[in-house]
């Protein structure tokens, strides 16, 4: 390391402030999204219960709320063999349904349906195996794209394009010769694009976060979770994308242009998605052929429900996607240090 | 005199395509060293070799003792480069771009790289860069590369965009940096000016050095063309120290270094009809190793007398 580095960062925040910044915008917005969404969702869920409290003429026994969170803040528990809350739109219509006398009486919520619903909800746009895909509806999946793949997708992106434009975009573009022509060691100039990437990922963990907490300032929710709650799948995210930059530094240190490495990088991410999800269909046998592609994918560690409900899982699934960052930046440490940068590079 | 860059065998070589073949020189400190040479001949690759952009297939390189590959950042440290095709940031001001590359060497220079881009280029350092033409970006690299506290400028191709009262700018600050005891290796196409401000010139042929010529002995020699009433003599007396170069019939034309007076001697008592003295320019040097009818098998490489 030497004075290179900050002048490096700088450069190259100056040079990335609007993919990062509409990249955080959007990670905000969608956290924030999220939020609105559990409260719309929890709201009619209280009111279809209400009502068909209402026609029991059980009103005045409804459970005391807050008790019940205290107790989910505790320790939250999402049991998979629970029946699944129903989605919004079939809610209501069988809010309608319950109007007629004939209709049979709806049993109060238990904790674990009251925790599901809110797996749902608030931290749905976190995504993982434990997520509710029973409703094909257009509207979940919707809800579904908004709130899961694209707060994926985003640090996917900044992971390979920031990889990219390490090594092999510089020398494409022909500024690598003006930068390493002054006294700027490789592995500087590396870690400059390194720490940049870092920075960016460091920042999509807060917006995340920064989204979920101002949300709730202006939607209320039935549980509010604590930043260290929702810092635990917002790391993991990130750290996919760390992975995936980690793995395209690498290449892009081997290559001149940078289309290359963006598009190995790209069907790479794309073939790990399919992999994983081939291999995690529903009703799959453990020992199937087509589940050896999803242990194979760096998505078999993106845990962030599990990461959320039971923590232990974090550590190690951070762990596994930080080493493949580690790798993948001492590979293009090395590469870089030992190649040729050719003419008007 | 010192010796600020030596290669020694140098030799890069891209599969069975030798970019550089066995190149063995001397840079003098304090000198100012023209690198000539068509495309492709290897000067680029020479000086990036030097600068640890790439690294040698075999022989070595160094700057004021340093390997120019593995202590590359010492080496980059003691010198300043002027790439030869400019390419730049072109989302930051002129100011900004002086700044970034000055800070990249702790800061130092910066002011001197302003008033010279502003002052004698004139040049409207708070537009884009991307707004620049290609002749103004040139002038922005050059008022970096003039600004830099180094030993070393390295000038590839440095006014190949640029116009008639800016080449001149550009050689005065290159004799003025020469004279406050930087080197100065200066690659260059256009030959008055290589022969006007170097003290000596390489020439290069398909990765080869083909002849090391100092600039200021050259500059004392003379050519003489003489047509001789019957055919030209065959041969000379040793102590006139001519060299010929062009034998046609009863005309012949040498060079001629050292005393005037024993040439006009020995010319009074030759049959000579007519005789022109004058200098030869460069490009008659450069000529020699690269005119169209000079072919491979016609000329040999020099080996400097340069040490590992």
């Amino acid at each position: 390391m030497n004075k290179s580095l900050f002048p490096l960062i700088n450069r190259l925040l100056v040079e990335t402030r609007f993919f990062l910044g509409f990249s955080l915008i959007a990670l905000f917005g969608l956290s924030w999204f999220s939020v609105l969404r559990t409260s719309w969702s929890e709201g009619r869920q209280d009111t279809l219960a209400i009502r068909e409290q209402a026609q029991r003429g059980e009103l005045v026994k409804a459970a005391p709320k807050k008790a019940a969170e205290k107790k989910d803040e505790s320790k939250p528990e999402f049991p998979k063999d629970e029946p699944k809350a129903e989605p919004a739109k079939d809610a209501t219509k069988t809010a309608d349904a319950t109007a007629t006398p004939a209709a049979p009486a709806r049993p109060p919520e238990t904790d674990a349906q009251r925790n599901q619903r809110r797996a749902r909800g608030f931290y749905q746009f976190m995504g993982g195996p434990d997520m509710d895909m029973s409703s094909g509806a257009i509207e979940t999946m919707m809800l579904y794209f908004l709130t899961v793949g694209i707060p994926i997708m985003i640090p996917l992106f900044w992971g390979i394009s920031r990889g990219s434009a390490a090594v092999a975009a510089e020398i494409e573009r022909g500024t690598m010769d003006m930068i390493l022509s002054r006294p700027v060691s490789r592995t500087s100039y590396l870690m400059a694009h390194v720490i940049t990437t870092v920075i960016g990922f460091a920042l999509m963990i807060v917006f995340l976060i920064a989204g979920n907490k101002i949300g709730e300032q202006f939607h209320s929710v039935d549980m509010s979770p604590s930043i260290k709650a929702l810092a635990r799948p917002a790391i993991n995210v990130v750290a996919m994308g760390l992975a995936t930059f980690g793995i395209t530094l690498a290449m892009s240190a081997w290559d001149l242009v940078r289309w290359r490495p963006n598009m190995i990088a790209s069907i790479l991410t794309i073939a790990q998605l399919v992999g994983y999800a081939v291999a995690n269909q529903p009703g799959t046998e453990d020992d199937s052929w087509y589940k050896v592609p999803g242990k194979l994918s760096v998505f078999s560690t993106f845990f962030p429900i599990e990461g959320f409900v039971k923590g232990e899982k974090l550590g190690f699934n951070v762990m596994v996607l930080s080493a493949v960052f580690v790798v993948g930046v001492i590979a293009a440490i090395l590469r870089f240090n030992s190649r040729d940068l050719p003419a008007n590079s | 005199m010192e010796t600020i860059i030596t290669t020694f065998g140098l030799t890069k070589q891209y599969g069975d395509f030798y970019a550089l073949r066995n190149l063995s020189l001397e840079v003098h400190r304090g000198e100012v060293f023209g690198l000539l040479g068509p495309n492709g001949s290897g000067k680029t690759t020479t000086i990036r070799t030097i600068l640890g952009l790439i690294k040698a297939s075999s022989g070595s390189a160094s700057v004021a003792g340093l390997d120019c590959w593995h202590d590359s950042l010492m080496v980059r440290e003691r010198v300043s480069y002027l790439p030869g095709e400019l390419r730049m940031f072109g989302y930051l001001s002129g100011y900004k771009h002086l700044k970034f590359l000055c800070d990249l060497r702790g800061g130092f220079g910066y002011e001197r790289a302003v008033h010279i881009a502003e002052k004698i280029m004139e040049l409207d350092l708070k537009r884009k860069v991307r707004q620049y033409s290609t002749g103004m970006k040139q002038k922005l690299a050059l008022a970096q590369a003039f600004s830099d506290p180094v030993e070393i400028l390295i000038l590839d191709e440095p006014t190949s965009a640029l116009d008639p009262s800016a080449r001149e700018i550009v050689l005065d600050l290159v004799l003025n940096a020469k004279s406050q005891g930087q080197t100065v290796i200066f690659s260059g196409h256009v030959l008055s000016e290589v022969e006007r401000i170097s003290d000596r010139v390489a020439i290069m042929r398909r990765g080869q050095l083909m002849h090391v010529e100092d600039m200021h002995t050259r500059r004392c020699a003379r050519m003489v063309l003489a047509r001789f009433e019957n055919d030209a003599p065959q041969d000379f007396p040793d102590d006139l120290g001519l060299i010929v170069r062009r034998r046609d019939g009863r005309e012949l034309l040498f060079e001629h270094q050292g005393e005037i007076k024993s040439l006009l001697d020995w010319f009074s008592r030759q049959p000579i009809s007519e005789i022109a003295i004058g200098t030869e320019d460069l490009r008659g040097l450069y000529d020699r190793f690269h005119s169209p009818d000079v072919r491979d098998e016609d000329i040999v490489a020099v080996v400097e007398n340069a040490k590992p």
